[in-house]
C-alpha cells in the first residue's frame, strides 16, 4: 500500500519555515483536493489571528512558551522511504512495535511519513479502513471530509470550550502525517489497532492528524503511540510539534483508546485529543504521558449523546526539568451522561505538573455524573503541581465530585518495604508503581496493560 | 513444659562467634522523650525470648528502634547483629543482614502485587538465586499457612483482614529466614484459628538458625510459642527477667507484685504518664500506632 504523492518533493520545502507559502506548498505536494487546501488556508489565517497565548491568557498562565524557537522550525522533513516490511524497519522501531501481543492493525510514521502499513487481511476483509491520512482523503473523500476537523476545526469556533486553538491551527495548516481509522456499523475490532508517529529529523516540525471514526455499534481498541529524536545538542531548539487526533464515536460505539507519549527530553509539543460520544456511546481512554521537555497536553470528551459514558485517565512521570500542562474537559451535553476522571502524576527532580481539569454539566444534562480526581506525588523539594480542577453546572439533577491532592510519597508504604530488604531505591519504585496501578488497572486491554507497565518501568527506573 | 532457668537471670551462653543480637544500654528517644531508658538483651539462635508488658511500656518502641524507624532515635547505647554495628546499617541493610520485624499493624500498600513484592524481598536478600526456588518455597510455606494463592495477585495487605495480615507477615518471615526475628503483638486481634495458624507457622520455623524476640502483652501467644527465656519490660527498662515461670505468674497476677518487689528493693521505675494511662486501656488503635502520620514526617 502507498501513498498517492503529487508532483514536487519535500526536499524543494527542505527549510521552509512556519508561513503561508509552506502551508500550500505541502497542500499541494500532498495533492489536496481543493476543500483540504481551503481548509489549511484557513487554519494558517487562524494561526496568524489568534494572539500567541502568553502568561496572562487564560489557561496559560502557568506555561512559559518561550522555550519555543519558532521562527527556527522547518515546516516538513524530507519524505522518508517507504519499507515493504517490519524487517526493513530501523531498530529502534522494529523494537518499539515488536512488543509481544497481537495487533489488527498498525501504521508506522517517520516525519509525517507512513513508512509502514500493516492491515491484518481479515480485518480489511471487514470493511474496516486503517490507512496513512492522506491516502483516506483520496480515497474515501466523503468520508473524511464529513469528519474531519468536525471536533478540532482549523479555526476555533466561537463558544468552544478549551483553549484558544492556536497550535491546533497550526497543525492543520501544515498537517503531513496521520492515521485514518473507519470501523463500519456492528463491527468489533477484536485487535488493537496501533498507530506509532515517530520523529527522527529533529530540525522539522511534526504535524499529525488522526481521525478515527467508529460507526454505530461498532468497536474499536487503538493504541496511540509518540516518539520523538533528541536534538543534536542540548543548546539547539527543542524539536517542535503539534498532533491532533478527532475521535467520533457514533451512537452505541465504544473505543478504548490508549496513547503513550514518549518524546524525547529535548521535545516540545502538543497533543490535542477530542473524542465525541453518541446516543449510549462509551469510551475508556487512557493517555500516558512519560516524555517531553514541555508537553501541552488537551483532552476533551464532549459528551453529545444520551447515556453515554467515558472513563478518562491519565497518568503522567517527570523528572528533570520536564514540564507537564494538562487541560481536560468533560463536556456533558445530553441527559444521562457519565464521565470519570482520575490523572495520576508523580514529577521528581524539578519536574511540573499543570493540571486544569473542567466537567461541564451544560443545560439539558440532567441526570447525568461527572467525576474528576487528580492525585500528583512530589518526590522533591523541587518538583511541583498544581492542580486546578473546575465544575461548571447548569442543570439538576447531577451528581459531581471533584478532588486533588499534592503531596510527597508515602513514606510508611517506603519503611514496610525497607524493612522487608528492599533498597530505597527500588521501595521508591515500587511505591510510584503502586500509586499508578490503579490507572493501569483500569486499561480495557490486558495487553496494553502490559505495554503501559513497561513503558512506566522503563521510564522510573532511568535513573537508578 | 521447658525447664525453667533456676535464676531470675539466666546467663546467656553466647557461641564463640559473639551473640546474634546483643543490646547494650539502649536509650531510644521519640520526638525527644526518652521511652526506653537503658535495655540490655542478648538473643542468639535457637532462643526464643518473651518480652513482656503493659501497654505503654515500651516494647513497640524497642522494635521500631531495633528496625531502623526514623522516627525513633537511639541516643545511646550499642547493639549488634552478628558482631556487627546494627544501628550503623539502614533499616533496609538490617532486613539483609538478617533482621526481621513482624508488625503489630502491617502497613497495606494498594498497587504493589503480593506476588511481586515477595520476589523483590526475595531477590534483595538472597540475590538473583534466590529467584529460581521462590514458586516452590512460596507454596509450601503457603500451605503451613493456610492461605491461598489468589493471596499473590492481592494488593499488599489491601483489604486484608486482621488475621491475613498477621499471616501474610508471617509468610514474609518465613521465606526470607531471618537470624533474628521479633514480633510485636502478633497475636492482637487475631481470632483462635488464625492464632493457631500463626502459631504454627512460627513453631515450623523453630530452630537452630533463627532467634525469636515475642513482643506480647498476653500469656496466650507463649502457651503456642514457648519461650526460653521471658523478659518484663516496664517503664522503658527491664525489671526482671526469667524463665517460662515468669510469663506464667504474669499471667496470674500481673504486673502489681513485680512492682511492688522492685519498690521494696528501692528501684524507682518510672512510670510514662502514657504507661500509667494505659494500663487497663484497650489495644490502642491503628492511627494512634502510625508513626508517620501522627507525626505528619514526609519528604524524602
Amino acid at each position: 500500500m502507498t501513498t498517492l504523492v503529487a508532483p514536487g518533493t519535500p526536499t524543494e520545502l527542505r527549510g521552509a519555515g512556519l508561513n503561508s507559502d509552506t502551508s500550500r506548498a505541502i497542500g499541494a505536494w500532498r495533492g489536496d483536493p481543493d476543500w483540504v487546501l481551503d481548509w489549511r488556508a484557513q487554519a494558517w489565517a487562524a494561526w496568524e489571528t489568534i494572539p500567541m497565548p502568553t502568561p496572562t491568557t487564560e489557561g496559560w498562565r502557568r506555561t512559559n512558551l518561550r522555550i519555543l524557537a519558532l521562527d527556527k522550525v522547518h515546516a516538513i522533513s524530507d519524505a522518508v522511504a517507504h519499507v515493504t516490511s517490519r524487517a526493513e524497519l530501523p531498530a529502534s522501531l522494529q523494537k518499539a512495535i515488536d512488543t509481544g501481543f497481537d495487533h489488527g492493525a498498525v501504521l508506522v510514521q517517520e516525519n509525517g511519513t507512513t513508512i509502514l502499513t500493516e492491515v491484518d487481511t481479515q480485518l480489511a476483509g471487514t470493511g474496516v479502513i486503517v490507512c496513512d491520512i492522506h491516502e483516506a482523503i483520496h480515497r474515501y473523500p466523503e468520508l473524511v471530509r464529513a469528519h474531519l476537523g468536525t471536533l478540532v476545526p482549523p479555526r476555533w469556533q466561537p463558544g468552544m470550550p478549551s483553549n484558544a486553538g492556536k497550535f491546533e491551527a497550526l497543525n492543520a495548516a501544515f498537517f503531513n502525517g496521520g492515521t485514518f481509522v473507519y470501523v463500519p456499523k456492528n463491527t468489533t475490532v477484536a485487535l488493537p489497532v496501533r498507530s506509532l508517529v515517530y520523529q527522527s529529523d529533529a530540525d522539522a516540525a511534526f504535524f499529525p492528524r488522526s481521525l478515527i471514526i467508529v460507526d454505530e455499534n461498532a468497536r474499536l481498541t487503538y493504541l496511540d503511540e509518540y516518539t520523538s529524536v533528541n536534538t543534536a545538542s542540548p543548546e539547539a531548539p527543542p524539536v517542535f510539534g503539534s498532533a491532533v487526533v478527532e475521535i467520533i464515536i457514533k451512537d452505541g460505539g465504544r473505543v478504548d483508546y490508549t496513547s503513550i507519549q514518549e518524546w524525547s527530553l529535548s521535545t516540545a509539543g502538543f497533543l490535542t485529543q477530542r473524542a465525541s460520544l453518541g446516543n449510549n456511546a462509551s469510551c475508556n481512554w487512557v493517555a500516558v504521558v512519560l516524555g517531553g521537555m514541555y508537553t501541552r497536553g488537551t483532552a476533551d470528551v464532549l459528551l453529545q449523546g444520551k447515556g453515554t459514558r467515558a472513563d478518562m485517565l491519565g497518568l503522567a512521570f517527570g523528572e528533570g526539568t520536564q514540564v507537564f500542562d494538562f487541560h481536560t474537559l468533560q463536556d456533558h451535553q445530553s441527559p444521562f451522561t457519565d464521565s470519570d476522571q482520575l490523572y495520576k502524576t508523580a514529577m521528581r527532580d524539578r519536574a511540573h505538573l499543570i493540571y486544569e481539569g473542567l466537567i461541564n454539566i451544560r443545560t439539558g444534562s440532567y441526570g447525568s455524573n461527572g467525576y474528576q480526581a487528580n492525585r500528583n506525588v512530589l518526590l522533591s523539594d523541587t518538583a511541583k503541581a498544581d492542580s486546578i480542577p473546575m465544575l461548571e453546572i447548569s442543570d439538576n439533577d447531577v451528581l459531581c465530585t471533584h478532588g486533588s491532592s499534592v503531596g510527597p510519597i508515602d513514606q510508611t508504604h517506603v519503611y514496610y518495604l525497607l524493612t522487608r530488604g528492599l533498597p530505597r531505591p527500588v521501595a521508591e519504585r515500587l511505591v510510584i508503581q503502586g500509586f499508578f496501578e490503579p490507572v493501569i488497572e483500569r486499561i480495557a486491554v490486558d495487553d496494553l496493560k502490559e505495554r503501559v507497565r513497561a513503558a512506566v518501568d522503563r521510564k522510573i527506573g532511568e535513573q537508578d | 513444659m521447658v525447664a525453667a532457668p533456676a535464676t531470675n537471670a539466666p546467663v546467656h551462653q553466647s557461641p564463640a562467634g559473639g551473640a546474634t543480637l546483643a543490646i547494650r544500654d539502649l536509650h531510644v528517644n521519640i520526638d525527644s522523650r526518652e521511652i526506653i531508658h537503658g535495655i540490655d538483651l542478648t538473643v542468639n539462635k535457637g532462643e526464643v525470648h518473651a518480652i513482656l508488658g503493659p501497654n505503654g511500656s515500651g516494647k513497640s518502641t524497642l522494635a521500631y528502634a531495633l528496625m531502623g524507624h526514623p522516627r525513633y532515635a537511639v541516643t545511646s547505647g550499642e547493639v549488634e547483629l552478628k558482631g556487627e554495628d546494627l544501628l550503623a546499617m539502614s533499616a533496609d541493610e538490617r532486613s539483609r543482614n538478617g533482621l526481621f520485624l513482624c508488625f503489630q499493624y502491617p502497613t497495606s500498600i494498594p498497587g504493589i502485587q503480593m506476588g511481586n513484592f515477595l520476589r523483590l524481598a526475595m531477590k534483595a536478600r538472597f540475590g538473583d538465586a534466590a529467584i529460581k526456588t521462590f514458586r516452590k518455597e512460596l507454596t509450601e510455606k503457603l500451605r503451613i499457612l493456610k492461605m491461598d494463592e489468589s493471596y499473590m495477585r492481592r494488593y499488599l495487605n489491601e483489604g486484608f483482614s486482621g488475621g491475613e495480615k498477621k499471616k501474610a507477615e508471617i509468610l514474609q518471615m518465613a521465606l526470607l529466614k531471618p537470624e533474628i526475628a521479633i514480633m510485636d503483638e502478633t497475636d492482637s486481634g487475631l481470632d483462635v484459628d488464625a492464632f493457631k495458624v500463626v502459631a504454627d507457622g512460627v513453631n515450623a520455623m523453630r530452630g537452630p538458625d533463627v532467634g525469636f524476640v515475642v513482643i506480647t502483652h498476653y500469656n496466650r501467644m507463649l502457651e503456642y510459642i514457648k519461650p526460653d527465656f521471658v523478659h518484663v519490660l516496664i517503664g522503658g527498662k527491664i525489671v526482671k527477667s526469667g524463665g517460662p515461670e515468669l510469663a506464667l505468674a504474669v499471667d496470674q497476677h500481673g504486673y502489681q507484685p513485680i512492682l511492688e518487689e522492685l519498690r521494696e528493693q528501692g528501684v524507682e521505675i518510672e512510670l510514662m504518664e502514657e504507661a500509667g494511662a494505659t494500663y487497663a486501656r484497650e489495644e490502642p488503635t491503628e492511627r494512634e500506632h502510625d508513626p508517620f502520620r501522627s507525626h505528619g514526617l514526609t519528604g524524602l
